[in-house]
C-alpha cells in the first residue's frame, strides 16, 4: 500500500448526498460480500472506491471544505454499508475517530493539513490498541520527544484499517504518561503492518498487528490526544456510535436474509400449512425481530442527535448525555445483531446452514465485532447515572 | 394510563425506593430498564414521524415489554408489586403476528 491515494476523492456537499452515495455503494458492496468473507479476500478495490466516493471526508467541518454532516447521517452511512458488508463498515471507524481527534486536539495548521489530505482521499488506519498492555486503555508504546521530532516504539494489535491506510495514526504515551497520537506515513521506515488477523468474523478488516521500531516523525505530525478526554468532548461518543452503527447494519442484513429464507422454507409438518411463511410462530418471530431492529435504529438516530449536541456545545452534561444514549444504541445493536443472526437459521431451517449460502457470516461478524467493548458494562454505565447520578467515565469506549 | 407512562412511573418509584446503591447488579438492572423505556418512547416517536402501517403496533409491543420488565424489577428490588391494568381485550401475543405478517408477507 502506498502512502498516497491513486485518485483524488469526490467531495460530498450535503447529508442527503452522503446517504445517496452510501446507498449506491452498499448495493455494489453487497454483491461479493459473501465471497470476500469466504475467501478472506481483502477489500482493496472496494476501499479505493469507498474513500474516493468522498464518504471518508463527510465529517470534515464546512470551514475546512467538508460537508460537516450530522452524526445521524454518519451513523446511517455506516449502517447502510455494514448491512452490505460489515468489514467495510468497520474499516473507516478509526479514520472517522481520528478526524474528530484532530478537530479536538490539533493545531490550526495541523487541521488545515490533515483535513485537506482526507478530502483528497487519504485514509487513516490506526495503531491504537495493544494486545499485551494491562487493559484496553493503557499503552506500553512510547512516544518520546527530541527537539523538533518524536520517536515512536511499540507493538500494536487490532489495527483495523492500517494495512489499507495511507497514514497510520499511532497512539503512545509520553514520558509524563500522557497519550499522544503520531501520524505515521504508511511507508515510513520502522513501521511494519502485519496481515495476521485470523478472527472468525469481520474477516476482511485486516485487524492485525503493527510494530513501530524507532519510527521518527516531525512534531507537526503529533497531536496531544489526551486533551480529547481531559476535558469533555464528543470524541468517546463518536467512536462508540460508529460501533453501534456497524452492529445495527449487521442486524438489518441478517433480518433481510431471515425473511428471504423464511419465505422459502418448507412448512413444518404440524403447522398444517401449505407454505413455511404461513407458520404462525415464524410470523410472530419475524414480528419480534422487526420491532427490535426498528427500536435499535430509532435509538441510533437519537444517539446521533446527542453527539451533534455534544459537538456543538461541549460540556460535562452534553457529553455525558451523548455517552448515555450512545451506550443504549451499543447495547441494543449488539443484542439485536446477535439475535437476528441466530434466529435467521431457526426460521429458515436446516437448508440455510449449507456452506454455499455462507449465512453464518452474519453471526460470526456480529459476535466478533460486538466484542470491541462489553455491553454488560453499558447497562452499568446507564444504571449508574439513573440510580446514582454518576456521569460516565470519559474515554474512547464511552 | 399508557403502558409506557406506567413503566416510567414504576422505574421512578423503584428508583426512589432504592435511593442509591453500589451493587453492580442492582445498578445494571436500572440501566436495562431505562433502555427498554427509552426504546418504547423512541418507537412511539418514530410511529409519528415515519408512518408505517404497523409502526404503532411495534411501539405498543416495546411499551408492553418495558412495563412487564418494570413490574418484575419493582417486585425484585422492593418486594412489592403495583397492580397492572388488565390487557385481555388487547392481547400482546397477536401484536407480534400483526407486525410479522406485514414485514414477512406484506399482509395487513
Amino acid at each position: 500500500m502506498s502512502a498516497h491515494p491513486q485518485h483524488p476523492a469526490h467531495i460530498i456537499r450535503s447529508d442527503a448526498e452522503a446517504i445517496e452515495v452510501a446507498t449506491r455503494l452498499a448495493a455494489r458492496f453487497a454483491v461479493e460480500a459473501s465471497a470476500r468473507d469466504r475467501e478472506r479476500r481483502l477489500p482493496v478495490v472496494e476501499l479505493d472506491e469507498f474513500s474516493a466516493s468522498g464518504l471518508w471526508g463527510i465529517t470534515i467541518p464546512k470551514a475546512y471544505g467538508g460537508a460537516g454532516v450530522s452524526y445521524v447521517t454518519v451513523a446511517e452511512v455506516i449502517k447502510l454499508i455494514s448491512a452490505a458488508d460489515p468489514s467495510l463498515g468497520q474499516i473507516p471507524q478509526n479514520h472517522l475517530g481520528v478526524v474528530d481527534i484532530l478537530l479536538q486536539t490539533a493545531t490550526e495548521a495541523q487541521k488545515q493539513h490533515y483535513f485537506g489530505k482526507v478530502l483528497q482521499g487519504y485514509r487513516f488506519g490506526n495503531a491504537f490498541s495493544e494486545a499485551k498492555s494491562k487493559n484496553a486503555g493503557t499503552f506500553d508504546t512510547q512516544i518520546r520527544f527530541h527537539g523538533d521530532t518524536a520517536q515512536v516504539n511499540g507493538e500494536k494489535f487490532y489495527c483495523t484499517g492500517a494495512l489499507f491506510a495511507h497514514i497510520v495514526p499511532t497512539a503512545g504515551n509520553s514520558e509524563h504518561d500522557q497519550a499522544f497520537i503520531a501520524f505515521v506515513e504508511r511507508d515510513a521506515p520502522g513501521l511494519t503492518v502485519i496481515d495476521n488477523w485470523d478472527g472468525f468474523g469481520q474477516r476482511t478488516t485486516a485487524s492485525g498487528g503493527v510494530t513501530l521500531d524507532g519510527v521518527t516523525v516531525p512534531l507537526s505530525a503529533v497531536v496531544p490526544a489526551h486533551l480529547a478526554f481531559d476535558q469533555p468532548t464528543a470524541d468517546g461518543p463518536i467512536s462508540q456510535i460508529i460501533q453501534a452503527a456497524v452492529d445495527t447494519g449487521i442486524a438489518l442484513g441478517a433480518l433481510e436474509q431471515a425473511k428471504i429464507f423464511a419465505r422459502q422454507a418448507r412448512p413444518w409438518i404440524d403447522s398444517q400449512q401449505e407454505h413455511g411463511w404461513q407458520d404462525p410462530f415464524t410470523i410472530a418471530a419475524i414480528g419480534d425481530l422487526e420491532w427490535r431492529v426498528h427500536g435499535t435504529e430509532a435509538i441510533l438516530v437519537k444517539a446521533g442527535k446527542a453527539v451533534d449536541q455534544a459537538l456543538a456545545e461541549p460540556n460535562e452534561d452534553t457529553v455525558a448525555n451523548a455517552s448515555l444514549i450512545v451506550a443504549q444504541a451499543k447495547v441494543l445493536s449488539a443484542e439485536t445483531a446477535l439475535l437476528a443472526s441466530s434466529k435467521l437459521f431457526e426460521l429458515a431451517g436446516t437448508r440455510s446452514v449449507t456452506g454455499k449460502h455462507n449465512l453464518d457470516r452474519f453471526w460470526r461478524n456480529a459476535r466478533t465485532h460486538t466484542l470491541h467493548d462489553p455491553a454488560r458494562w453499558k447497562y452499568h454505565l446507564i444504571g449508574n447515572f439513573v440510580l446514582n447520578g454518576v456521569k460516565p467515565a470519559r474515554h474512547a469506549w464511552n | 394510563m399508557t403502558a409506557l407512562n406506567q413503566a416510567r412511573q414504576l422505574l421512578e418509584s423503584t428508583r426512589r425506593f432504592i435511593q442509591t446503591s453500589d451493587d453492580p447488579y442492582v445498578i445494571s438492572r436500572f440501566g436495562d430498564l431505562q433502555i427498554r423505556v427509552d426504546v418504547a418512547a423512541a418507537l412511539l416517536e418514530r410511529a409519528e414521524t415515519h408512518p408505517s402501517p404497523v409502526a404503532l403496533t411495534e411501539a405498543q409491543i416495546a411499551a408492553a415489554e418495558a412495563l412487564i420488565f418494570a413490574s418484575n424489577t419493582e417486585f425484585e428490588l422492593t418486594g412489592q408489586r403495583t397492580a397492572l391494568p388488565p390487557t385481555l381485550d388487547d392481547p400482546l401475543r397477536w401484536k407480534y403476528q400483526v407486525v410479522g405478517n406485514y414485514h414477512l408477507n406484506g399482509v395487513l
